[in-house]
Protein backbone atom coordinates (compact mmCIF):
# COMPACT_ATOMS: atom_id res chain seq x y z
CA UNK A 1 0.00 0.00 0.00
CA UNK A 2 2.97 2.74 0.91
CA UNK A 3 4.47 1.87 -2.35
CA UNK A 4 1.47 2.13 -4.21
CA UNK A 5 0.74 5.63 -2.52
CA UNK A 6 4.40 6.52 -3.06
CA UNK A 7 4.69 6.02 -6.53
CA UNK A 8 1.36 7.77 -6.61
CA UNK A 9 3.00 10.63 -5.11
CA UNK A 10 5.89 10.77 -7.68
CA UNK A 11 3.66 10.66 -10.32
CA UNK A 12 1.72 13.48 -8.88
CA UNK A 13 5.04 15.19 -8.36
CA UNK A 14 5.90 15.07 -11.86
CA UNK A 15 2.25 15.83 -13.48
CA UNK A 16 1.90 18.87 -11.08
CA UNK A 17 5.40 19.89 -12.41
CA UNK A 18 5.26 19.46 -15.84
CA UNK A 19 1.75 21.49 -15.49
CA UNK A 20 3.89 24.06 -13.56
CA UNK A 21 6.45 24.55 -16.65
CA UNK A 22 3.95 24.62 -19.00
CA UNK A 23 1.47 27.30 -17.63
CA UNK A 24 4.29 28.97 -15.86
CA UNK A 25 3.89 32.64 -17.94
CA UNK A 26 0.21 32.27 -16.83
CA UNK A 27 0.39 31.01 -13.43
CA UNK A 28 3.32 33.13 -12.42
CA UNK A 29 3.53 30.13 -9.94
CA UNK A 30 7.68 28.97 -8.93
CA UNK A 31 7.49 26.19 -7.10
CA UNK A 32 9.80 22.85 -7.72
CA UNK A 33 7.46 19.57 -6.68
CA UNK A 34 10.15 17.38 -7.84
CA UNK A 35 12.39 18.63 -5.53
CA UNK A 36 9.72 17.08 -2.58
CA UNK A 37 10.63 13.94 -4.60
CA UNK A 38 14.47 14.38 -3.98
CA UNK A 39 13.71 15.17 -0.26
CA UNK A 40 11.67 12.43 0.60
CA UNK A 41 14.28 9.90 -1.43
CA UNK A 42 16.90 12.30 0.47
CA UNK A 43 15.75 11.03 3.96
CA UNK A 44 13.95 7.85 3.48
CA UNK A 45 16.90 5.81 1.37
CA UNK A 46 20.68 5.70 1.49
CA UNK A 47 23.10 7.77 -0.07
CA UNK A 48 23.18 5.90 -3.70
CA UNK A 49 19.78 6.04 -4.29
CA UNK A 50 19.27 9.80 -3.22
CA UNK A 51 22.17 10.93 -4.83
CA UNK A 52 21.54 9.23 -7.97
CA UNK A 53 17.95 10.19 -8.43
CA UNK A 54 18.43 13.54 -7.31
CA UNK A 55 21.06 13.62 -9.95
CA UNK A 56 18.24 12.32 -12.89
CA UNK A 57 15.20 14.26 -11.43
CA UNK A 58 17.83 17.24 -11.71
CA UNK A 59 18.36 16.75 -14.98
CA UNK A 60 14.04 16.41 -15.75
CA UNK A 61 14.64 19.94 -13.59
CA UNK A 62 17.00 21.36 -16.40
CA UNK A 63 14.61 19.80 -19.29
CA UNK A 64 11.55 21.28 -18.06
CA UNK A 65 12.84 24.46 -16.83
CA UNK A 66 14.62 24.46 -20.26
CA UNK A 67 18.09 25.56 -19.22
CA UNK A 68 21.01 24.26 -19.50
CA UNK A 69 21.10 20.62 -19.30
CA UNK A 70 23.31 19.67 -16.11
CA UNK A 71 22.91 22.70 -14.26
CA UNK A 72 20.03 21.37 -11.71
CA UNK A 73 21.33 18.09 -11.52
CA UNK A 74 24.74 19.10 -10.50
CA UNK A 75 23.01 21.28 -7.88
CA UNK A 76 20.44 19.28 -6.94
CA UNK A 77 22.85 16.19 -6.07
CA UNK A 78 24.63 18.37 -4.22
CA UNK A 79 21.65 19.26 -1.74
CA UNK A 80 20.20 15.58 -1.69
CA UNK A 81 24.22 14.85 -0.26
CA UNK A 82 23.87 17.59 2.05
CA UNK A 83 20.07 15.93 2.92
CA UNK A 84 20.90 12.66 3.19
CA UNK A 85 24.04 13.85 6.16
CA UNK A 86 21.55 15.99 7.91
CA UNK A 87 18.13 14.14 8.08
CA UNK A 88 19.85 11.78 10.06
CA UNK A 89 20.52 14.55 13.09
CA UNK A 90 17.51 15.82 13.05
CA UNK A 91 13.51 15.14 14.35
CA UNK A 92 11.65 15.25 10.96
CA UNK A 93 8.61 14.53 12.62
CA UNK A 94 8.01 18.42 13.50
CA UNK A 95 6.92 20.13 10.49
CA UNK A 96 9.11 23.01 11.16
CA UNK A 97 12.07 21.13 10.56
CA UNK A 98 10.94 19.73 7.24
CA UNK A 99 10.18 23.44 6.31
CA UNK A 100 13.45 24.69 7.42
CA UNK A 101 15.31 21.58 5.96
CA UNK A 102 13.51 22.01 2.19
CA UNK A 103 13.93 25.81 2.41
CA UNK A 104 17.50 26.25 3.36
CA UNK A 105 18.54 23.21 1.16
CA UNK A 106 16.65 24.24 -2.06
CA UNK A 107 18.22 27.86 -1.21
CA UNK A 108 21.25 26.41 -1.18
CA UNK A 109 20.82 24.36 -4.18
CA UNK A 110 19.68 27.16 -6.42
CA UNK A 111 22.57 29.02 -5.30
CA UNK A 112 24.49 26.85 -6.77
CA UNK A 113 22.81 26.77 -9.64
CA UNK A 114 22.55 30.94 -9.76
CA UNK A 115 26.34 30.54 -9.82
CA UNK A 116 26.12 29.00 -13.01
CA UNK A 117 23.62 30.60 -14.54
CA UNK A 118 24.93 33.95 -13.65
CA UNK A 119 28.69 33.99 -13.99
CA UNK A 120 29.23 31.58 -15.92
CA UNK A 121 26.08 31.80 -18.63
CA UNK A 122 25.08 35.73 -17.98
CA UNK A 123 21.76 34.61 -17.65
CA UNK A 124 20.06 37.27 -15.85
CA UNK A 125 18.35 35.78 -12.66
CA UNK A 126 15.34 36.75 -10.82
CA UNK A 127 14.85 36.89 -7.05
CA UNK A 128 11.94 33.97 -7.56
CA UNK A 129 14.74 31.35 -8.02
CA UNK A 130 16.57 32.35 -4.93
CA UNK A 131 13.62 33.14 -2.40
CA UNK A 132 10.49 32.31 -4.14
CA UNK A 133 10.80 29.24 -5.50
CA UNK A 134 12.25 27.44 -1.85
CA UNK A 135 9.76 29.35 0.43
CA UNK A 136 6.88 28.13 -1.53
CA UNK A 137 8.36 24.58 -2.22
CA UNK A 138 9.09 24.23 1.28
CA UNK A 139 5.37 25.24 2.33
CA UNK A 140 3.82 22.97 -0.24
CA UNK A 141 6.20 20.47 0.81
CA UNK A 142 5.44 21.04 4.57
CA UNK A 143 1.73 20.84 3.88
CA UNK A 144 1.72 17.62 1.38
CA UNK A 145 4.72 15.80 4.32
CA UNK A 146 3.06 17.09 7.35
CA UNK A 147 -0.02 15.66 6.84
CA UNK A 148 -0.48 12.66 9.62
CA UNK A 149 -2.68 11.13 6.74
CA UNK A 150 0.15 11.69 4.23
CA UNK A 151 3.03 10.70 6.89
CA UNK A 152 1.46 7.32 7.62
CA UNK A 153 0.96 6.11 3.90
CA UNK A 154 4.48 7.54 3.01
CA UNK A 155 5.37 5.62 6.20
CA UNK A 156 7.73 8.74 6.89
CA UNK A 157 6.81 8.51 10.45
CA UNK B 1 10.30 11.20 9.74
CA UNK B 2 13.17 9.40 11.56
CA UNK B 3 16.39 8.26 9.23
CA UNK B 4 15.91 4.77 8.26
CA UNK B 5 19.65 3.69 7.13
CA UNK B 6 20.31 0.77 4.66
CA UNK B 7 21.59 -2.18 6.08
CA UNK B 8 24.51 -1.61 3.66
CA UNK B 9 25.97 1.22 3.73
CA UNK B 10 28.91 2.41 1.65
CA UNK B 11 32.01 3.52 2.78
CA UNK B 12 33.28 7.38 3.11
CA UNK B 13 35.34 6.66 0.29
CA UNK B 14 32.85 4.98 -2.48
CA UNK B 15 30.70 7.21 -1.10
CA UNK B 16 33.00 10.21 -2.13
CA UNK B 17 33.94 8.66 -5.39
CA UNK B 18 30.35 8.34 -6.26
CA UNK B 19 29.43 11.56 -5.63
CA UNK B 20 32.75 12.78 -7.47
CA UNK B 21 31.59 10.86 -10.43
CA UNK B 22 28.21 12.11 -10.67
CA UNK B 23 29.21 15.95 -10.21
CA UNK B 24 31.68 14.91 -13.13
CA UNK B 25 29.30 14.10 -15.03
CA UNK B 26 27.09 17.07 -14.64
CA UNK B 27 29.98 19.11 -15.32
CA UNK B 28 30.86 17.61 -18.23
CA UNK B 29 27.51 18.04 -19.45
CA UNK B 30 27.33 21.46 -18.54
CA UNK B 31 30.62 22.38 -20.26
CA UNK B 32 29.73 21.14 -23.41
CA UNK B 33 26.95 23.76 -23.64
CA UNK B 34 29.54 26.77 -22.64
CA UNK B 35 30.81 28.11 -26.00
CA UNK B 36 33.88 29.97 -25.90
CA UNK B 37 34.83 32.78 -28.29
CA UNK B 38 36.74 30.54 -30.62
CA UNK B 39 32.83 29.08 -30.97
CA UNK B 40 33.82 25.30 -29.85
CA UNK B 41 32.44 24.27 -26.80
CA UNK B 42 34.87 24.67 -23.27
CA UNK B 43 33.93 20.78 -23.36
CA UNK B 44 35.67 20.56 -26.88
CA UNK B 45 38.43 22.95 -26.43
CA UNK B 46 39.32 20.47 -23.25
CA UNK B 47 39.44 17.17 -25.22
CA UNK B 48 41.37 19.22 -27.79
CA UNK B 49 43.69 20.36 -25.65
CA UNK B 50 44.10 16.88 -23.61
CA UNK B 51 44.33 15.26 -27.33
CA UNK B 52 46.45 17.60 -29.53
CA UNK B 53 49.89 17.25 -27.44
CA UNK B 54 48.98 13.15 -27.90
CA UNK B 55 48.78 13.49 -31.28
CA UNK B 56 51.42 15.83 -31.69
CA UNK B 57 53.42 13.46 -30.15
CA UNK B 58 51.98 10.33 -32.18
CA UNK B 59 52.17 11.98 -35.17
CA UNK B 60 55.87 13.53 -34.52
CA UNK B 61 56.64 9.79 -33.68
CA UNK B 62 55.33 8.46 -37.00
CA UNK B 63 57.21 11.15 -39.18
CA UNK B 64 60.05 10.38 -37.38
CA UNK B 65 59.65 6.62 -38.17
CA UNK B 66 58.33 7.11 -41.73
CA UNK B 67 61.95 9.29 -42.49
CA UNK B 68 63.81 7.03 -40.71
CA UNK B 69 62.98 3.89 -42.62
CA UNK B 70 62.88 5.52 -46.13
CA UNK B 71 66.15 6.48 -44.89
CA UNK B 72 66.73 3.14 -44.20
CA UNK B 73 65.53 1.59 -47.36
CA UNK B 74 67.82 4.43 -49.42
CA UNK B 75 71.12 4.00 -47.86
CA UNK B 76 70.46 0.43 -47.35
CA UNK B 77 71.78 -1.05 -50.40
CA UNK B 78 74.06 2.36 -51.07
CA UNK B 79 77.81 0.57 -49.87
CA UNK B 80 77.15 -1.92 -52.75
CA UNK B 81 75.79 0.83 -55.09
CA UNK B 82 78.92 3.23 -54.29
CA UNK B 83 81.15 -0.17 -55.06
CA UNK B 84 79.30 -0.41 -57.77
CA UNK B 85 79.77 3.20 -59.16
CA UNK B 86 83.24 3.20 -58.14
CA UNK B 87 84.39 0.38 -60.26
CA UNK B 88 82.41 1.82 -63.07
CA UNK B 89 84.07 5.18 -62.46
CA UNK B 90 87.43 3.14 -62.99
CA UNK B 91 85.91 1.09 -65.98
CA UNK B 92 85.21 4.85 -67.91
CA UNK B 93 88.62 5.53 -66.63
CA UNK B 94 90.20 3.25 -68.21
CA UNK B 95 88.10 3.26 -71.05
CA UNK B 96 88.75 7.25 -71.07
CA UNK B 97 93.18 6.33 -70.94
CA UNK B 98 92.05 4.28 -73.75
CA UNK B 99 90.50 6.52 -75.67
CA UNK B 100 92.92 9.24 -75.31
CA UNK B 101 95.71 6.82 -76.18
CA UNK B 102 93.85 6.55 -79.19
CA UNK B 103 93.70 9.81 -79.79
CA UNK B 104 96.97 10.64 -79.44
CA UNK B 105 98.16 7.60 -81.59
CA UNK B 106 95.99 9.34 -84.35
CA UNK B 107 97.26 12.48 -83.86
CA UNK B 108 100.75 11.29 -83.70
CA UNK B 109 102.40 12.22 -86.89
CA UNK B 110 102.63 9.22 -89.47
CA UNK B 111 106.62 9.60 -90.09
CA UNK B 112 107.25 9.36 -86.28
CA UNK B 113 104.76 6.06 -85.78
CA UNK B 114 107.03 3.39 -85.30
CA UNK B 115 110.43 4.85 -85.40
CA UNK B 116 110.69 6.55 -81.82
CA UNK B 117 109.92 5.10 -78.30
CA UNK B 118 109.46 8.35 -76.78
CA UNK B 119 108.53 11.04 -78.38
CA UNK B 120 106.37 14.39 -77.21
CA UNK B 121 103.69 15.85 -79.91
CA UNK B 122 103.93 19.63 -79.46
CA UNK B 123 101.83 22.64 -81.18
CA UNK B 124 104.32 25.77 -82.31
CA UNK B 125 102.62 28.70 -80.73
CA UNK B 126 105.01 31.56 -81.97
CA UNK B 127 107.39 32.40 -84.29
CA UNK B 128 109.95 35.39 -83.91
CA UNK B 129 109.10 37.81 -86.77
CA UNK B 130 112.46 39.18 -87.02
CA UNK B 131 114.34 35.81 -87.67
CA UNK B 132 111.82 33.10 -88.23
CA UNK B 133 114.37 31.14 -89.51
CA UNK B 134 116.57 31.36 -86.20
CA UNK B 135 114.15 30.11 -83.24
CA UNK B 136 110.58 29.35 -82.55
CA UNK B 137 107.98 28.31 -79.43
CA UNK B 138 106.16 25.59 -78.86
CA UNK B 139 103.33 24.62 -76.02
CA UNK B 140 105.15 22.04 -74.07
CA UNK B 141 107.80 22.45 -71.22
CA UNK B 142 109.41 21.27 -68.69
CA UNK B 143 105.40 19.93 -67.36
CA UNK B 144 105.94 17.46 -70.27
CA UNK B 145 109.08 16.15 -69.17
CA UNK B 146 111.25 18.57 -72.22
CA UNK B 147 115.03 19.43 -71.55
CA UNK B 148 117.97 21.03 -73.72
CA UNK B 149 119.31 19.87 -76.26
CA UNK B 150 116.07 17.32 -76.65
CA UNK B 151 115.68 17.29 -80.72
CA UNK B 152 112.88 18.90 -82.52
CA UNK B 153 111.24 16.71 -85.96
CA UNK B 154 108.76 17.87 -88.03
CA UNK B 155 106.00 15.43 -88.70
CA UNK B 156 107.58 13.46 -91.36
CA UNK B 157 110.37 12.82 -89.03
CA UNK B 158 112.68 15.67 -90.92
CA UNK B 159 115.37 17.79 -88.13
CA UNK B 160 113.94 20.36 -87.58
CA UNK B 161 115.97 21.95 -84.05
CA UNK B 162 117.03 21.23 -80.94
CA UNK B 163 115.15 22.71 -77.41
CA UNK B 164 117.29 25.49 -76.38
CA UNK B 165 116.64 28.10 -72.77
CA UNK B 166 114.75 29.45 -71.72
CA UNK B 167 112.28 26.71 -71.04
CA UNK B 168 109.05 26.97 -68.71
CA UNK B 169 107.02 24.66 -67.07
CA UNK B 170 104.15 24.70 -70.55
CA UNK B 171 106.60 26.17 -73.72
CA UNK B 172 109.84 26.10 -74.82
CA UNK B 173 112.27 27.74 -77.29
CA UNK B 174 113.58 25.77 -80.21
CA UNK B 175 116.61 26.59 -81.91
CA UNK B 176 116.00 25.59 -85.74
CA UNK B 177 118.91 24.12 -87.97
CA UNK B 178 118.83 27.35 -89.89
CA UNK B 179 119.68 29.47 -86.96
CA UNK B 180 123.15 31.28 -87.52
CA UNK B 181 124.34 29.45 -83.75
CA UNK B 182 125.43 26.33 -83.88
CA UNK B 183 125.91 23.75 -86.42
CA UNK B 184 124.82 19.75 -87.23
CA UNK B 185 127.05 17.18 -87.77
CA UNK B 186 125.81 15.71 -91.30
CA UNK B 187 126.67 13.64 -94.33
CA UNK B 188 125.81 13.43 -97.96
CA UNK B 189 124.02 10.32 -98.20
CA UNK B 190 125.05 9.29 -101.54
CA UNK B 191 128.77 8.75 -100.99
CA UNK B 192 128.68 9.82 -96.81
CA UNK B 193 130.90 12.37 -97.14
CA UNK B 194 130.75 14.58 -93.86
CA UNK B 195 130.68 17.45 -92.75
CA UNK B 196 128.85 20.21 -90.59
CA UNK B 197 126.38 21.88 -91.44
CA UNK B 198 125.45 25.93 -90.38
CA UNK B 199 122.28 28.16 -91.17
CA UNK B 200 122.81 31.93 -91.33
CA UNK B 201 118.90 32.94 -90.29
CA UNK B 202 117.99 32.34 -93.69
CA UNK B 203 115.97 29.58 -95.26
CA UNK B 204 119.19 28.04 -96.64
CA UNK B 205 122.24 26.36 -94.80
CA UNK B 206 125.82 26.05 -95.88
CA UNK B 207 127.63 23.05 -95.87
CA UNK B 208 131.15 23.58 -94.42
CA UNK B 209 134.30 21.11 -94.71
CA UNK B 210 134.06 19.60 -97.58
CA UNK B 211 137.15 18.79 -100.01
CA UNK B 212 136.55 20.38 -103.40
CA UNK B 213 137.91 16.98 -104.95
CA UNK B 214 134.63 14.99 -103.11
CA UNK B 215 132.08 14.75 -105.94
CA UNK B 216 128.67 15.81 -104.95
CA UNK B 217 125.69 15.43 -107.02
CA UNK B 218 122.80 18.21 -106.98
CA UNK B 219 119.61 17.35 -105.44
CA UNK B 220 121.67 14.52 -102.79
CA UNK B 221 119.50 14.34 -99.42
CA UNK B 222 121.79 15.16 -96.59
CA UNK B 223 121.29 13.65 -93.56
CA UNK B 224 122.78 13.87 -89.47
CA UNK B 225 125.33 12.12 -88.72
CA UNK B 226 125.08 11.91 -85.08
CA UNK B 227 128.77 12.76 -84.48
CA UNK B 228 127.66 15.77 -82.86
CA UNK B 229 126.51 14.00 -80.11
CA UNK B 230 123.60 15.99 -80.17
CA UNK B 231 121.00 14.68 -83.19
CA UNK B 232 121.06 11.02 -83.67
CA UNK B 233 122.05 9.55 -86.86
CA UNK B 234 120.42 9.14 -89.94
CA UNK B 235 117.98 11.66 -89.60
CA UNK B 236 116.67 13.38 -92.84
CA UNK B 237 117.24 16.99 -93.00
CA UNK B 238 117.47 18.25 -96.48
CA UNK B 239 118.74 18.74 -99.93
CA UNK B 240 122.02 19.83 -101.56
CA UNK B 241 120.53 22.97 -103.90
CA UNK B 242 123.45 24.10 -104.88
CA UNK B 243 127.37 23.49 -105.42
CA UNK B 244 130.41 26.26 -106.07
CA UNK B 245 133.76 25.28 -105.86
CA UNK B 246 136.21 27.07 -103.70
CA UNK B 247 139.90 27.31 -103.21
CA UNK B 248 140.18 24.00 -101.10
CA UNK B 249 136.48 23.36 -100.00
CA UNK B 250 133.22 23.00 -102.21
CA UNK B 251 131.09 25.52 -101.36
CA UNK B 252 127.39 23.61 -100.74
CA UNK B 253 124.20 24.88 -100.47
CA UNK B 254 121.74 22.82 -98.75
CA UNK B 255 117.74 23.20 -98.48
CA UNK B 256 116.66 21.82 -94.87
CA UNK B 257 113.41 20.07 -95.50
CA UNK B 258 111.30 21.74 -92.69
CA UNK B 259 111.66 24.94 -94.64
CA UNK B 260 109.28 24.02 -97.75
CA UNK B 261 106.81 22.34 -95.12
CA UNK B 262 104.17 23.74 -92.72
CA UNK B 263 105.71 24.57 -89.23
CA UNK B 264 102.60 23.24 -86.66
CA UNK B 265 102.87 19.82 -85.93
CA UNK B 266 106.30 19.35 -84.33
CA UNK B 267 107.56 15.73 -82.83
CA UNK B 268 109.96 16.32 -79.72
CA UNK B 269 112.18 13.37 -79.04
CA UNK B 270 113.02 12.72 -75.33
CA UNK B 271 116.06 11.81 -73.24
CA UNK B 272 115.50 7.84 -73.01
Amino acid sequence: MNNRFRNIFFLAMLVGQVAIAKYYQSLRLNVDLLYLVIFYVATKSGFMKSVISASVIGLCSDYLSGGIMGVFSFSRTLAAYLLNIIARFLDLKKNIFVFLLILLSLFLSNVVAFIFYALIFKYRVTTSLLIYQPFFTALIGTVILGLKKVKSLLDVS
Amino acid sequence: MPYNPERNELSAEKKSLVLVIILFLDLILISSQIILRNKHSLLQTIIANMITPVQLTIQKSSDFVSSELDRYFFLRNVFKKYQLLKKKQIDLKIENYALKKQIRELNVPKGVQGKFAHFITATVIAVDVNFPYSSLMIDRGLHAGLAENDVVLNSDAELVGKIVAPLTAFSASVRLITSSIGGTGAYIEGNMLEGLIKGNDGPDCHFQYLLAGKTVLLGAQVITSGTDLIYPNYLPLGRVTQIEQDYLTQKILVRPYFVDKPLKKLVVLTHE
